[in-house]
């Protein structure tokens, strides 16, 4: 590829010093003159059927507007998944259910009245234990099957199985939503709300049972989202209670709010049972996921195939078994959480492989080396891996920063604390079938470059992502360039921002409409330069003719003569990917794998105290094949900060809930790693330019986390020589793997 | 809910006839009653009286005001010195935002069975100076917890300084908090421990444990293990197996209360023999 000058380069994203500093206007820092509050009235009890919604006292009070409740919707009474309404109408089966909405003159006064609304309940029978697929209901049965599972094992000399527990996750934000609703002049509904997904303004119109083209998302820079801000309920709210008061209206939720109402990661109980030869050779896997949906399927149909898709990790294993259901309960509702399930089975499949490498005596590394999947070799449901695989050259290259294969480090053991590296590899997908997407690029007439595009700023760059994108395929400066994101009457759409997809889709789009302009570009430089427009380049805002480099014209005025010429300098491109051609994909669909996947090679360093159970990260190192950075610095951004929310995982984080009420709805009871939890930390970033984004980049948002908890448990697995079995890995489980504490049952 | 600011001890007193809630760092008092958790008709801002924030040597005690920050603890050549369980506990305690604000009576205040500062201040015999309109009273700290976050401290009651003994130089002492994270996590357990030693006799031995009981404590029949003896193993073990005896720990969400309660013996036994420069063993 020729030499570039934009992507791969870490320039400083533009909306990084107001992050800094405070100045990003978020969701909840944009007011509207004459704005009022809303508040929405929470279920008390679940599950239950709701008998009566008294508004009276709630009225009487001086300064409340309205309240409204599943009536008063006038159309249809769904978010973005037809089983989850907006306001729940005669039943609430999940703690973050709201059954009525309350607009007031201030914070203060909505929240009074929404405490006044008498709700009448009469209780229903719960389902809480997902795992004993006894007290819910069944929502998906996904099987897969593959060579011959029975020789598989009779070929095997060693057998290892065990169960493995991965706990209910909160997505954990930093930025709780809120935002402000309002009608404009025209009855157009305006919703400023952080989403990842400004698809939802088609939601609430059909909820609001308008034209879609009337309502209007607009969504500002996030605080984090993760899979946990793709809903449209709070931008639903906002706006039945501007349309009912004439109003604007905001709503910001607390943190309570935010993690008793928002999806959580589902939990995994998973059983596995994985055989090898003696010689080192995987010869089949079993596998059984059960997740646990919540109160809504949801996605977790798609979710549990996702998961056992990559269930048995990045392994060719001729034969395997899988199958995956999802639990309906009244637990917290689950969802896509930065892995679509890929970060659970990371976890059971990397602990089975280090309890085969010890049964069998070799080394965890070189047995897993042994057994690597490759272009062309099969999946869980027989999708052959579409583009390289460089894991034996993340191997080599982690090998040479840490210096030393996986296993105890006895000579820097301590006191009680005992110490261990692991090694895992692992395998996350991006892009599903028939995902496609549109951006606008236009060039004004001083050369400048505005880019449209419906993706949402998650806080992982995708702005910058999209300038560099435009700047390097047009020849110009990134400071000639401008984004414009995720405003629905303006921008493009280009689907959820999630799934690692954005790069792939928007950035892609961006590519090929900013490419689709330097060609017509091209030919009006070729006017001036009387050359032909195949024999010219543009860098750095001059077009020239690439055999006589003096030769050349600014690109300004390239422009300014092809507006001369009539040459339109807009232009919208797509991505638009394909469909599995695999065979036996009929019967999964479209969520039947990935269109492309992404490898990793992750390691960690960690000591365990062998008296208390307390484990501390002290090195780490994550490596995948990115395929090309757009962004280095985001590239190693994601690494670190998606591998150390996996490491939370391992260590801290768990959502807990008693019959589906959350214990821990705060930043002191569930805890995610602070920067002194931090380990020290080194990346390996290779690039095989194989990816389907543009400039041939992976989609690498996700991968980094999917194998952070797995490298935290294999490295404190080897530590204290015992198989870790449940994350997060808190001192009661340490304890009790170590057969130095009885429990009467740990929570899984 | 009235707001009153204070300029001067009296003028607080005053206000607080009746009962009165006195904020000074407000770290716990502000989100208790943000959330709800905590209900006050009158709070009376206690923050600008400069007279109640020192750390003072008096009388071969240490005198900490009440207003003193635990940063302020981090910053007394003193409390190092001489009050080294308690100046570890104020490394562990928060962050270092929290640190800047949370006074030290705050802490006590709080009644929390997990403060940071309790265990510290419990093995070095803190006693508590409290003022109101009608007079002023000492009160030990050992008694200054009722039961779950429930003080004997009267509602027009304020607490105006700690008072503890002094440790000496070869006092052999040892502390740690057992958390979840490595900032900002409330303690699953803590430990302090303090032995006087006469020659290789143990002549005063104090053990005291927080987050594993209703209120923190001294694990009296631990120190008994102790006191009088050359500490060997065998008092070693006795004093863990005491302390842990002596433990009523509950589940919730940091730890289980089987977990707490082994912790209790681990934790002592381990203290105890790194206060003595014993070797450590480990029991796998």
């Amino acid at each position: 590829m020729a030499q570039m000058t934009h992507v791969g380069a870490s320039p400083t994203k533009e909306d990084a010093l107001a992050k800094a500093v405070g100045d990003t206007v978020y969701g909840d820092d944009f007011h509207m003159p004459g704005e009022i509050y809303g508040k929405a009235v929470r279920a008390s009890m679940t599950p239950a059927r709701i008998k009566e919604i008294d508004a009276a006292e709630a009225l009487a009070l001086p300064g409340v507007h309205c309240v409204l409740t599943a009536k008063d919707i006038p159309g249809l009474n769904a978010g973005r998944y037809p089983d989850y309404p907006v306001l729940a109408e005669e039943v609430v089966v999940d703690i973050g259910d709201a059954v009525a909405l309350v607009a007031a003159d201030t914070r203060d006064l909505a929240e009074e009245a929404a405490s006044l609304v008498r709700v009448a309940y009469e209780p229903l029978p719960g389902a809480y234990d997902f795992a004993s697929l006894e007290e819910g209901e069944v929502v998906c049965d996904w099987k897969t099957d593959k060579g011959d599972l029975a020789a598989g094992f009779a070929e095997a000399d060693v057998i290892v199985e065990n169960t493995y527990f991965s706990a209910c996750l909160d997505h954990a934000f930093i930025e709780p939503e809120g935002g402000v609703a309002w009608v404009d002049e025209r009855g157009v509904v305006n919703i400023r709300v952080p989403t990842q997904m400004i698809e939802n303004y088609q939601n609430v119109a059909r909820t609001l049972d308008l034209p879609l083209s009337r309502v209007r998302y607009d969504c500002p820079m996030l605080g984090g989202a993760f899979g946990g801000k793709e809903h449209p309920l709070l931008g639903a709210f906002m706006a039945l209670l501007a349309i009912e008061t004439g109003r604007p209206v905001r709503m910001a939720y607390s943190r309570e709010e935010t993690m008793n109402t928002g999806s959580k990661k589902h939990p995994f109980l998973m059983k596995y049972r994985t055989g090898a030869t003696k010689d080192g050779k995987l010869t089949a896997i079993d596998v059984d996921i059960i997740g646990d949906a919540g109160g809504y399927t949801a996605n977790s149909k798609g979710l549990l195939l996702g998961a056992l898709v990559v269930s048995g990790g990045p392994y060719e294993i001729p034969n395997a078994r899988g199958r995956a259901r999802a639990v309906r309960t009244n637990n917290p509702f689950t969802e896509a959480m930065r892995g679509v399930g890929a970060n659970q089975v990371c976890f059971a499949y990397e602990a089975q492989m280090d309890e085969l490498a010890a049964r069998l005596g070799m080394d965890p590394l070189e047995f897993r080396e042994q057994n690597f999947i490759d272009r062309g070799e099969t999946l869980m449901q027989n999708q052959p891996v579409p583009t390289r695989v460089m894991l034996p050259e993340l191997v080599e290259e982690t090998k040479k920063l840490i210096g030393r294969s996986a296993g105890r480090v006895p000579e820097k053991d301590h006191g009680p604390w005992r110490v261990g590296v692991g090694y895992v590899a692992n395998i996350g997908g991006y892009g599903r079938p028939r995902n496609e997407g549109e951006v606008y690029v236009g060039v004004d007439e001083d050369g400048s470059v505005s880019v449209r595009t419906g993706a949402s700023d998650v806080g992982a760059g995708q702005t910058q992502t999209n300038r560099q994108i435009a700047a390097e395929a047009l020849g110009i400066a990134l400071e000639d360039v401008t984004v414009t994101m995720s405003d629905s009457h303006v921008t493009p759409l280009v689907g959820v921002t999630a799934g690692s997809r954005q790069t792939m889709i928007s950035g892609g789009a961006c590519y090929r409409a900013s490419a689709e302009l330097r060609d017509r570009i091209l030919k009006g430089a070729a006017e001036l330069l009387e050359a032909d427009p195949e024999d010219l380049d543009i860098r750095e805002g001059r077009v020239y003719v690439k055999a006589a480099e003096e030769r050349g014209v600014a690109f300004g005025e390239a422009v300014a003569q092809c507006r001369k010429m009539g040459v339109g300098l807009h232009a919208v491109g797509k991505t638009k990917l394909g469909v599995h051609e695999y065979e036996g994909n009929e019967q999964y669909g479209d969520a039947g794998g990935w269109m492309d996947y992404v490898f990793g090679i992750h390691a960690a360093e960690v000591e365990v105290n062998v008296d208390t159970g307390e484990l501390r990260v002290l090195n780490y190192w994550s490596g995948h094949d990115v395929g090309q950075s757009i962004n280095l610095q985001h590239v190693e951004g994601q690494f670190e900060g998606g591998t150390m929310m996996g490491v939370g995982h391992a260590l801290t984080e768990e959502v807990l809930t008693q019959k589906g009420a959350l214990l821990n709805n705060e930043f002191h009871g569930y805890l995610i790693p602070t920067s002194v939890d931090t380990p020290e930390w080194d990346n390996v970033i290779l690039e095989s330019g194989e990816g389907l984004g543009p400039y041939g980049a992976k989609g690498i948002g996700e991968p980094p986390c999917t194998a952070g908890a797995a490298a935290v448990a294999c490295a404190a697995g080897q530590a204290i020589g015992a198989r870790i079995t449940r994350i997060p890995i808190t001192p009661d489980h340490v304890m009790e793997v170590l057969g130095r504490l009885k429990t009467n049952g740990s929570q899984s | 809910m009235e707001f009153l600011r204070a300029a001067s001890v009296d003028e607080a007193l005053a206000a607080a006839q009746g009962g009165a809630a006195f904020v000074a760092g407000g770290t716990n008092l502000v989100p208790d009653v943000l959330f709800g958790r905590k209900k006050i008709a009158r709070a009376v801002d206690i923050s600008r009286l400069d007279e109640l924030r020192f750390i003072e040597e008096a009388d071969g005690k240490i005198r900490i005001g009440a207003l003193a920050t635990v940063t302020d603890l981090l910053e007394s050549e003193l409390i190092r010195a001489a009050a080294s369980p308690l100046y570890e506990s104020a490394l562990e305690f928060a962050g270092p935002l929290v640190r800047n604000r949370a006074s030290v009576a705050g802490n006590l205040m709080d009644a929390s069975p997990a403060a940071d500062l309790v265990p510290p201040l419990l093995v070095q015999d803190a006693v508590v100076e409290l003022a109101s309109a009608e007079g002023e009273r000492s009160l030990p700290l050992s008694e200054f917890f009722l039961d779950y976050r429930k003080t004997a401290v009267r509602p027009e009651e304020l607490m105006k300084a700690i008072v503890i003994e002094l440790l000496k130089t070869d006092d052999r002492c040892a502390y740690y908090k057992l958390q979840l994270r490595r900032a900002m996590a409330i303690a699953v357990l803590g430990v302090a421990v303090v032995l006087r030693m006469e020659k290789s006799v143990c002549v005063e031995a104090a053990i005291s444990l927080g987050a594993v009981a209703a209120v923190p404590y001294r694990a009296q029949a631990a120190e008994a293990c102790l006191r009088g003896k050359e500490v060997g193993e065998a008092d070693i073990e006795a004093a863990a197996a005491a302390a842990e005896d002596s433990a009523r720990p509950i589940d919730d969400v940091r730890a289980s209360a089987a977990y707490r309660k082994k912790m209790c013996g681990v934790l002592v036994r381990r203290l105890l023999k790194k206060a003595l420069g014993m070797p450590q063993t480990v029991a796998v």
